[in-house]
């Protein structure tokens, strides 16, 4: 048992195909996110999904489950990105979560995804190294030791890092007041 | 709203953005896609682990050793199975020790040796020695030389690791441990080879980047240029700022962990500050220094920023229409003057001054219709949504103004 996913995990050590397919197919919805919160609206996320979805096939038979079984996924597509930090690409249109439209204000959808594309402009001009701790922690709601765990340092360094990128956020888009009004209804 | 509520917000709603869906054939096509490479990756790594094994025992067979003569006038090349490439001087001493995929080990006794190494790929691990330094890379240009019984390490490319006397250094492309020390990337013999391999590797990695503002200069470092700020304020002179070193730099240095300190300047000094101080005091709603700076340098869209921080929202919108050639200028009065001030007819003159095509077209519009739609000016509303629809047909309003447009 690895906690999360219930998976065989002799059969995955043992190359079961059905198993893999099963456990890629799970894993598939949360690797297109984790990316989209990695890399931002891009064109090339398919290709990124693709990769990372190459790299899991190749490490889950080595899985021994010792961790959580999404924690190790989360780490090999969190190693794709890094890949793709550099590329840049057109961006992709988004589709925003659908709120109920007597709700949410149409001018703030708009301004929602203005404030996506603003975000992760920002986000392209930190080092990759914070660029992911603000990923990991302000947007995927990881601690600072889960997100520590994930790449592979220790919890001050990634403190550190997220204090950088945080200042440096705030610094580029802080004084947008539309950006801070994004969210309000 | 402080700090913390503007990364909240502006977190949530990365969070909320959602992917593109793939159909079930897709997902399924990509699943059975990633399964198929895995497999042949692996089979590839085989054969490579029996050519590597193959050379080992042939460079065992060559006397464990290669030492160039003191006569080649060329530097020595020689490239492992791996695909890792090797440049000695002559009359450099250095052995092979392993070179298998797992490990690449070559011990360094003498002379100069430049290591251009293939990315490494999971637990793979390429190390270098002399007798007092172990040097850990993961994919990178570098020397190691070992002369009059000091080693240093030169980085082209990439970073590396290494170990001495018990203690580890990072050392990062540019820069050079050099007998316990830490310091820019000096001259050395095979800097050429280096340079020019860090600049293949550079130029290979880049070549699908086709945003202009980064780039490389020879030695490897990496560096973003500085912002301009002519884009929000093209009339106003200003400092350019300067983006900080990148952390591959700053690397190379104790990085600097201590949180800055609110600047604790008295007005008085406003006279001295620059552009992106004034902008980081607003974005620190430090809102009335900043005031103070903008109207000193007449820097227009910063005193309406500052302003506008402060809820003096009349003078806000009159700063912002003060702005010339600025949209953002522009649908900021709109904005305050309808969300701030209740007005939307002075709202609607504000965003007159908005020329087309702007980056902001779609959310002028997207106001404008609101705006007519508001005032009980059905028909342009109407005429507006369509428009919108025409040209932003995925657009973030478009469902309201296909609702709106269908209205009778």
């Amino acid at each position: 048992m690895n906690g999360d996913l219930v998976v065989n995990l002799v059969a995955l050590r043992n190359g079961d195909r059905q198993e893999l397919e099963f456990v890629l197919r799970e894993l598939l919805p949360r690797v297109r996110r984790w990316l989209l919160r990695l890399l931002g609206p891009r064109s090339d996320l398919d290709d990124a999904t693709q990769d990372a979805l190459i790299a899991l096939a190749g490490a889950l038979p080595r899985f021994k489950g010792e961790s959580k079984l999404t924690t190790f996924a989360h780490r090999i597509v969190l190693r794709t990105s890094y890949r793709y930090f550099r590329r840049r690409k057109r961006e992709e249109k988004l589709t925003l979560v659908p709120a109920p439209p007597d709700t949410v204000d149409p001018e703030a959808r708009v301004m929602g995804r203005e404030a996506l594309r603003q975000l992760y402009r920002c986000l392209e001009r930190l080092p990759k190294k914070r660029r992911v701790a603000f990923v990991l922690c302000c947007i995927e709601g990881l601690s600072p030791a889960e997100a520590a765990e994930l790449e592979g340092v220790s919890g001050v360094a990634m403190r550190s890092r997220l204090s950088h990128a945080r200042a440096e956020v705030l610094r580029r888009v802080g004084h947008d007041f539309d950006l801070g009004r994004v969210g309000q209804s | 709203m402080n700090d913390d509520d503007f990364i909240r917000r502006i977190s949530q709603n990365a969070r909320d953005a959602a992917p593109g869906l793939l159909s079930a054939d897709q997902g399924e096509n990509m699943i059975a896609h990633a399964i198929a490479a895995a497999q042949q990756q692996a089979q590839r790594r085989r054969h490579r682990r029996l050519a590597a094994l193959a050379a080992v025992v042939l460079l065992g067979g060559m006397g464990l050793g290669w030492g160039a003569s003191q006569h080649d006038p060329e530097p020595l090349h020689a490239q492992l199975p791996t695909g890792d490439q090797l440049t000695a001087t002559p009359g450099a001493d250095f052995r092979v020790a392993s070179a298998s995929v797992q490990l690449r080990h070559v011990e360094v006794r003498h002379g100069v040796v430049l290591f251009d190494v293939s990315p490494l790929e999971g637990e793979e691990r390429f190390e270098v020695t002399t007798a007092d330094t172990v040097v850990r890379v993961r994919g990178t240009v570098f020397s190691v030389e070992r002369e009059n019984g000091r080693t240093s390490v030169r980085v082209y490319e990439g970073r590396v690791e290494l170990e001495h006397e018990g203690h580890r250094q990072m050392v990062v492309a540019g820069w050079m441990w050099l007998g316990g020390n830490l310091v820019t990337l000096g001259e050395g013999r095979l800097e050429q080879a280096g340079i020019a391999a860090a600049l293949t590797r550079t130029q290979r990695a880049s070549a699908a980047v086709s945003d202009p503002a980064v780039g490389t200069h020879a030695g490897g470092l990496e560096f973003q240029p500085a912002e301009p700020i002519a884009a929000q304020q093209p009339s106003e002179g200003g400092e350019t700022e300067v983006s900080e070193a990148t952390e591959a730099t700053v690397l190379a240095v104790v990085p600097d962990d201590t949180p800055r300190a609110v600047p604790t300047a008295a007005p008085r000094a406003a006279a001295h500050v620059t552009h992106s101080q004034v902008r980081q005091w607003i974005a620190s709603r430090d809102y009335g220094r900043a005031l103070v700076a903008a109207r000193v340098h007449h820097w227009t869209l910063l005193e309406a920023d500052a302003l506008r921080g402060l809820r003096r929202f009349e003078e806000a919108a009159n700063t912002y229409l003060r702005v010339s050639n600025e949209p953002r200028a522009a649908y900021a009065a709109a904005r305050i003057r309808f969300f701030e001030l209740g007005d939307a007819a002075s709202a609607l003159t504000a965003l007159d001054t908005v020329r087309p095509g702007s980056p902001l077209d779609e959310r002028v519009l997207g106001l404008r219709t609101r705006l007519l739609f508001r005032q009980g000016r059905q028909h342009e509303a109407q005429q507006h949504a369509a428009d919108y629809l025409r040209r932003y047909p995925e657009g973030g309003l478009a469902d309201w103004m296909s609702e709106l447009a269908a209205q009778r």
